[in-house]
């Protein structure tokens, strides 16, 4: 089988990618609405001719090319696809892994009725307001997840707003009536000084990573001990990237935690990773606008069938 | 597909010569080995090569029923079934064994060679010849590095520690032996953790006045992670190590203080996923991998899918004896061919002529460590080695 080409679909907010084979066989990933030129000249320049089967020389030729990471990361995507569609696979069996139960969080900017359904008991609430919404809001979604019948877990997102000592102080007001988590980005995710200040100045855990490409991205924070969690973004990263972090962070004995993802396909990928925490859930239905996904969430947790591939279906007619 | 069963058959080989280090010079003949199938409910079955024990039978209740494609999830619980004992010893090595099944068996699902399924766009690898070389005469050290580098093998790890100018005289024999297949041969050694930091410096540092090496491999002890990054401060080489440790979770103290140039990894260090997750978290910290030796070099395959792997070690003692296999060495490269999975077949007659008569020789494998070790050398005594002789 060899790589004969890409098509791109760009929308308002993604662009379907799809490798075509000789084979007839398409392998596909949603990156950005952006990044459509960008897969082409990887196509053209590394992946047309090639056997779709030698992910990780691939993978390695397109980490040397000046590519943007989200391109990188489509088309990775989209060779794993053709992997496990080649195998008659779901993506999470190609990789080797058991059938995912991925424990999963819901990300909001305010809790909403609609997760309830769902069963999640971790709930990370992305800091917006001043202090006195933040710490209402957080105690509405404690409440919330309270039916749950087991202590809800509690994470807050502070999207870099703050310098360090602000985020100490912060933060330390929060855990005074709050048990966090993590606290996402207390500073400036490229202020690894700051991140592993307020690392050692607060009980909860320092999460960041979202914004890194490459395992070597993550090294002068896992060196300088800044991350207690370590984040990746599979839409950055690609699936064999983010299976090299996740290897390294197994190695440090840091917790993984994935961002959001189209179709919530990060459980797959979560399946076999050995230090895997959680995955980060935005949209919990299995169809969100074009996307239809084999991954549900369930119990609070994402679970995935046996479609193969990545499991996603892209209604072209609803792509806008 | 389900995991239905295993059959586990150990035997004792003889190799076609002996091998030895610096701990124990006069060397061993013998290797116990063990293969081990895991069977499935379709005519596919996995292979595995070690040095596996009664833990496999305990193991494998753990992965019993499963979907032997899900390797890394199986992974995973066998690793959380050890958890108390400890993934080392005999549960490392059942553990380690059943892995390379599982990898065998997806690949052999898949159609396909394992460095295929592994993402490796082709199968190949680029050697350095390790004579395990201590106990071979000077003769002898010079045709063996020689045969190897007529198969176009540029690099050679000798086996060094108890006599300085001995060693010195067989560095100058391996480089003359590979000079045919490079201008530049790249010379390698190996202490076996014999040394005491301090004695590795000044050792090392005298052998560099004259030759450039390109790693000394265990100059202090596996664990000795300050020790470790001393050598690597205070000599030019590389420093390698690694070979003896058991799983990622070993590496993690040698690797965060800096203490690892090369990580050499094997399947020891809990099979082909445990070495892959060592490679990715030295490929993070920007360190090369080197795969140690294997039984028909089967671990190739997966080196083959490592970004960050330099060489792998080549030893052909002659280990194969029921063994045949889709490999071999061409232009200094370990070639793997496009058989399904490992490329191993087991020749069922001649393992069953080596369980109903084992073979006799000197000395069975692993080899002891050596009076004297991390405090001081004691040299190879008058015919302990053939290049030692008189008083």
């Amino acid at each position: 089988m060899k790589i004969t080409g890409v098509k791109n679909t760009a929308a308002t907010d993604l662009c379907l990618v799809e490798l075509q084979t000789d084979a007839g066989l398409s392998g596909i990933a949603i990156g950005p609405p952006e990044v459509g030129a960008a897969t082409e000249n990887l196509v053209d320049n590394i992946l047309a001719g090639a056997d779709p089967r030698a992910i990780m020389s691939l993978w390695q030729e397109m980490s040397r090319a000046d590519a943007r990471p989200e391109a990188i990361a489509a088309v990775d995507t989209a060779l794993w696809d053709l992997k496990a569609k080649t195998n008659g696979e779901p993506l999470w069996k190609a990789l080797g892994g058991m059938r995912p139960r991925a424990n999963a969080y819901a990300s909001v900017d305010d809790w909403s009725g609609e997760f309830a359904q769902f069963g999640f008991h971790e709930c990370k609430l992305k800091l917006a307001a001043d202090p006195e919404t933040d710490l209402r809001r957080l105690g509405e979604i404690r409440e919330a997840l309270s039916a749950r019948n087991r202590e809800p877990v509690l994470m807050i997102n502070a999207r870099g707003a703050w310098a360090a000592a602000d985020a100490i102080t912060n933060v330390a007001r929060m855990e005074e009536e709050f048990d966090l988590t993590w606290v996402e980005a207390p500073v400036d995710e490229t202020d690894i000084q700051g991140l592993k200040q307020v690392s050692d100045q607060v009980f909860a855990a320092v999460c960041a990573g979202r914004h890194l490409h490459r395992a070597a991205d993550y090294l002068p924070y896992v060196q300088s001990q800044a991350l207690d969690v370590v984040q990746i973004d599979i839409l950055r990263t690609g699936i064999t990237g983010a299976l090299q972090i996740a290897d390294m962070a197994y190695g440090l004995e840091l917790p993984v935690t994935l961002t959001a993802s189209p179709g919530n396909l990060a459980a797959h990928v979560a399946a076999v990773m050995p230090n895997f925490m959680s995955i980060e859930v935005v949209h919990a239905g299995s169809t969100t606008g074009a996307i239809t996904s084999d991954v549900r969430i369930e119990g609070g947790r994402a679970l995935v069938g046996d479609e193969p591939g990545i499991g996603l279906t892209i209604d072209s007619g609803a792509l806008k | 597909m389900k995991i239905t069963g295993f059959r586990h058959e150990t035997y004792l080989m003889k190799m076609d010569r002996a091998i030895s280090d610096c701990n124990q010079p006069e060397g061993v003949e013998l290797l116990p080995g063990s293969i081990l199938f895991i069977e499935t409910d379709e005519d596919i079955s996995g292979l595995g090569l070690g040095f596996g024990g009664e833990a496999i039978a305990s193991l494998f209740s753990v992965i019993e029923g499963q979907d032997p494609r899900e390797v890394l999830g199986l992974w995973m619980i066998m690793n959380d079934a050890v958890h108390k004992g400890g993934n080392e010893g005999a549960a490392n090595a059942a553990l380690s064994m059943i892995d390379v099944a599982l990898w065998d068996i997806k690949a052999k699902i898949a159609g396909e060679p394992l460095w295929q399924t592994l993402g490796a766009s082709e199968g190949r690898v680029k050697a350095y010849a390790s004579g395990l070389d201590y106990c071979l005469s000077d003769e002898d050290l010079f045709v063996f590095y020689r045969r190897l580098a007529e198969t176009g093998i540029d690099g050679g790890k000798l086996k060094v520690g108890l006599d300085f100018e001995a060693d010195m005289r067989r560095i100058g024999i391996m480089q003359d032996a590979l000079s045919i297949a490079s201008d530049d041969p790249v010379l390698m050694i190996d202490a076996n953790e014999y040394w005491s930091p301090k004695q590795a410096i000044r050792y090392v540092r005298r052998i560099e006045d004259k030759y450039k090496i390109e790693w000394v491999e265990e100059p202090a002890r596996r664990w000795d992670y300050n020790g470790l990054r001393k050598v690597s401060q205070q000599v030019a080489a590389s420093v390698a190590t690694g070979e003896n440790l058991n799983s990622i979770a070993d590496f993690f103290p040698l690797i965060s203080n800096g203490a690892v140039d090369v990580a050499n990894v094997t399947t020891g260090h809990s099979g082909a996923t445990g070495c892959r997750q060592i490679a990715n978290m030295a490929l993070g910290y920007g360190i090369p991998v080197s795969m140690m030796n294997a039984q028909a070099n089967f671990m190739a395959h997966v080196a083959a899918a490592l970004p960050n792997h330099s060489a792998m070690e080549v030893v052909d003692p002659g280990r194969e004896h029921c063994l045949t296999f889709d490999n071999h060495i061409e232009d200094g490269f370990i070639v793997l061919g496009d058989s399904p999975g490992l490329g191993i077949e087991v020749d069922e007659k001649t393992l069953a002529d080596l369980q109903a008569n084992p073979p006799t020789g000197k000395g069975t494998f692993p080899l002891s460590r050596r009076e004297g070790a991390g405090r001081y050398i004691v040299p190879p005594a008058a015919g302990e080695v053939p290049w030692r002789t008189g008083k």
